[in-house]
């Protein structure tokens, strides 16, 4: 038995430059994991340690699957192995394509009973891929996962909806998508660190997983920068009595 | 594409307003998709779609249960463009519905339109720092935030009884519990007055929210005041993994003018910012800023 955890290597959207004409300017870019996988993989760590299983970290993406910065990095959270399915075509994939290459891995590999995703990607952030994934492989899938508990061949989890949470029990396997509160993703230690190096990890092509159709549902035609509104930038400056009133003044003219 | 019919599927009847006025903007007959008692199918009925009703849920079964009858009932209409409100069950059920009918998601559009025979359909991507044009050619599943499209009226549509039953799925519900925490629905609010951490105490926030009831205001916050502080409820938070509004009036505290808040607030027709640092990327972003220490302007509100 084994749970595996997947993850997407993104961009840190805090380095990306926006270009004159309102392109995206990546040159500056590190790597990251997603922020919400991280919350996955934390989870299958802790759930691997405490019913004695192994986890798995596994990806799909471009070239980015291949650094061995990001590698090291997942593999001190705690998973024993870690799989990454690489094309180029899959570093702009979305939640369809994505999830059936996922599901192919997954089919690949021996007695999964368990399937952890985070939240959403952190680039684009479109929550579908553990839903899709479970549809995909014909196993129960859920999102909102708050809590997760395993016993033997069964799951009991939180669902945080709206205004309720809902109390479920389901028989593996299954795929569950958890929220970013559910848990603090470990920070590795040095020890972690050096111990990741020593890990396998291995590095599939689509093809070698049995998929050769890449082609998605949808077709990107842009991706730019939003448009600033035109606003009047009319600033007050100072603490004083008279601009603090004149400026609450104004405020009671909007009402 | 069938851009005669547009599918609508929420959970909540008043969710279904915002799906209706989408449909109408892409000029198709709004067909909503609908689980829940027959009081609530007529409520839709009348906002002006044509309902599927299914009744009620069976005891214990989970939203996206509906997901096998939601599925013949968008085969059977026809629909090639279904639009969701972009909730966490929605977002569910839309997952199955796409890999059964191989369609594309899209989560949080915030614009549709037609090109020719396609679909263009837009969204946040990298937390806000970038706006998405997707084109969808074939079978394809918008899911949509409260504010949007503005609401529309339109003459009632009649309820059709579908027998399909929805039964119960893999997962056993053992237990609900409610939630305490508030929801709120920001959508309708004309001004808001929205605190980040800059605004420093929780007795600043009371002082504040007094202002805001003296506005007529509705409170909103920037994601660490829910998530860090945990001084408001998750439903008032705005930004790229919470609520996007588009009120008249916007007034802010403490907030810097991140990307992943503005992205919440930026349809404001108004935005009117308070902070004690000048160079805050908020007062290149605003219609009237002052730059002074909140404590300092709270006496005066």
């Amino acid at each position: 038995m084994s749970i595996v955890a997947c993850y997407k290597i993104v961009p840190d959207e805090q380095d990306i430059a926006i270009n004159p004409d309102r392109t995206l300017n990546f040159s500056r870019a590190t790597l990251k994991i997603g922020d919400y996988d991280l919350n996955a993989v934390e989870a299958g760590a802790q759930l691997a340690a405490s019913t004695d299983t192994q986890l798995v970290s596994l990806t799909a993406g471009g070239p980015e699957v291949k650094d061995s910065k990001i590698k090291k990095s997942i593999l001190s959270r705690g998973p024993a192995e870690n799989v990454a399915i690489c094309d180029p075509v899959l570093a702009t994939a979305e939640a369809d394509v994505i999830s059936k290459i996922l599901a192919a891995a997954i089919r690949t590999m021996d007695e999964v009973n368990l399937v952890l995703c985070g939240e959403g990607s952190a680039d684009l952030y479109e929550q579908q891929v553990g839903i899709q994934l479970g549809e995909r492989l014909g196993w129960p899938a859920i999102n909102a996962v708050s809590s997760l508990e395993v016993e033997g061949d069964r799951a009991r989890l939180r669902r945080t909806l709206g205004n309720e949470v809902q109390v479920l029990e389901v028989t593996l396997p299954a795929v569950v998508s958890v929220v970013a509160d559910m848990n603090e993703p470990r920070i590795p230690s040095m020890k972690d660190i050096l111990g990741a190096g020593k890990k396998p990890s291995k590095t599939l092509t689509p093809d070698e997983v049995g998929i050769t159709d890449l082609d998605g549902c949808l077709e990107i035609v842009s991706t730019l920068a939003p448009e600033q509104k035109e606003r009047a930038c009319e600033i007050l400056e100072g603490d004083d009595t008279d601009t603090i009133t004149s400026f609450v003044a104004r405020i009671r003219e909007m009402e | 594409m069938n851009k005669d019919t547009i599918i609508l599927i929420a959970e909540e009847p008043r969710d279904f307003e915002v799906l209706i006025a989408g449909a109408v903007a892409l000029g198709g007959k709004p067909v909503a998709i609908y689980a829940g008692p027959d009081a609530d199918a007529q409520k839709i009925a009348a906002m002006g779609a044509r309902v599927l009703h299914f009744g009620e849920l069976t005891e214990g079964a989970l939203f996206a249960d509906a997901a096998d009858a939601f599925e013949n009932a968008i085969t059977s209409e026809g629909g090639s463009v279904i639009l969701g409100r972009s909730t966490k069950a929605v977002q569910e059920i839309a997952g199955k519905l796409a890999v059964r009918l191989n369609a594309g998601v899209v989560n949080d559009a915030t614009s549709l339109a037609w090109d020719d025979d396609a679909l263009l359909l837009t969204h946040l991507v990298y937390g806000g720092s970038a706006v998405r044009i997707e084109k969808a050619t074939g079978s394809v599943i918008a899911l949509l935030g409260p504010s949007a499209f503005e609401p529309v009226t339109l003459p009632a549509g009649e309820v059709v009884a579908c027998n399909d039953a929805i039964e119960v799925g893999p997962f056993r519900l053992l237990d609900v519990i409610e939630k305490e925490e508030e929801q709120v629905d920001l959508g309708a609010a004309k001004i808001v007055v929205c605190v980040g951490r800059g605004i420093g105490t929780q007795e600043n926030l009371a002082a504040i929210e007094a202002f805001a009831r003296k506005l007529g205001a509705e409170m909103t916050c920037t994601r660490p005041i829910t998530e860090v502080n945990e001084w408001m409820a998750r439903s008032r938070y705005l930004g790229v993994s919470g609520t996007t509004i588009k009120p008249d009036v916007y007034i802010g505290f403490g907030i810097s003018g991140q990307v992943q808040h503005t992205v919440g607030m930026n349809g404001a027709k108004t935005v009117v910012v308070v902070n004690k640092d000048k160079n805050a990327p908020f007062f290149k972003q605003c219609d009237l800023g002052l730059v002074a220490d909140v404590d300092k302007v709270l006496p005066y509100l």
